[in-house]
């Protein structure tokens, strides 16, 4: 492979991958294969929330939340933090999904014990995302 | 999470990583460098994440594909000019010299006497052989060649007639 040729291929190689996952996506509607599933957006969002990364965590949600900013996302984890306690860990749970919706549940391991917050999501562009901030699936006990 | 899901993702990751590897040339993970085993880790990981779904295809293929064209460049403007050789893979350096260690080239490497004599020992020079080593340099792989003074040489078949008048056999 010659010093010049081996980086068009390598473009080549990604253009093609590119186009096959946007087959799968765009295509044949693959909605929890090639893309994160809902379950594991709500994950990935809640997990950025506990370590406060919340322009990380605007990654996963929807523009309506985006534009809610990052300080609605930090009053949100406060409110989680005064309630439960620091999240330790979070483990996205089966989702149920219909069409370009879902909704998907988070199981929390907090200070203050097991918890789950529910998330409601939206399909845009391929891809799952957040567009709650997430509501107690049971009441919080202390 | 269904099993199907990941089968189909981890067939994914392996034929994207095994295209890049194949389109970005021998040298991008032959040399053995360090970056070259940083690049592999992260790589790696990279498939981790999409076996778990954690990022979607697009956005791994995208990551690995701009470290592989990165890595591709920087390998194909090496074997352009040896300034950038030197640059990004460092220099072969001289850590033993006529059977002696080289202080300063010890320091460098941030290494000991003892690890020389590891080196040594893998190339087959026993410790109490030094002197036979005219040089040993720790290449860019972190490996050590090893090259012996002229009477330690292995004899070659085509100089056995004139060893035999030497010795008077």
């Amino acid at each position: 492979m010659g010093p010049v040729r081996a980086p068009l291929a390598v473009v080549v190689v990604v253009a093609l991958a590119l186009a096959a996952a946007a087959l799968a996506v765009f295509g044949l509607g693959d909605a929890s294969t090639l893309v994160p599933p809902p379950e594991a957006e709500a994950e990935s969002f809640v997990r950025a929330m506990a370590t406060h990364r919340y322009e990380q965590a605007l990654a996963h949600a929807t523009d309506e939340v985006r534009a809610a900013g990052a300080g609605a996302l930090r009053r949100r984890q406060q409110e989680i933090e005064r309630a439960r306690g620091r999240v330790r860990d979070a483990r996205g749970g089966p989702a149920w999904r219909s069409g370009d919706w879902a909704e998907a549940a988070v199981r929390l391991t907090t200070d203050a014990g097991e918890a789950a917050l529910r998330f409601r999501l939206v399909r845009r562009a391929g891809q799952w995302r957040v567009a709650s901030l997430g509501e107690w699936e049971v009441t919080p006990v202390r | 999470m269904e099993l199907h899901r990941i089968a189909v993702r981890a067939a994914f990751a392996y034929v994207v990583l095994l295209a890049l590897l194949r389109a970005s040339g021998k040298r991008t993970v032959a040399q053995g460098t360090a970056f070259d085993f940083v690049l592999a880790l992260v790589l790696g990981d990279m498939v981790d994440d999409l076996l778990w779904a954690e990022v979607s295809a697009a956005r791994f293929t995208v990551g690995v594909g701009v470290l592989t064209l990165a890595h591709t460049l920087v390998s194909a403007a090496a074997g352009w000019s040896e300034r950038v050789d030197r640059l990004v893979s460092g220099t072969p350096l001289a850590a033993v010299a006529h059977g002696a260690p080289r202080a300063a080239a010890l320091r460098a490497e941030r290494m000991n006497r003892h690890e020389v004599a590891r080196m040594l020992r893998q190339e087959g020079v026993a410790d109490e052989d030094w002197r036979d080593v005219r040089e040993m340099c720790v290449e860019v792989s972190g490996r050590a060649s090893v090259r012996r003074e002229p009477w330690a040489e292995t004899p070659r078949r085509e100089e056995a007639p004139r060893l035999r008048r030497r010795w008077g056999r």
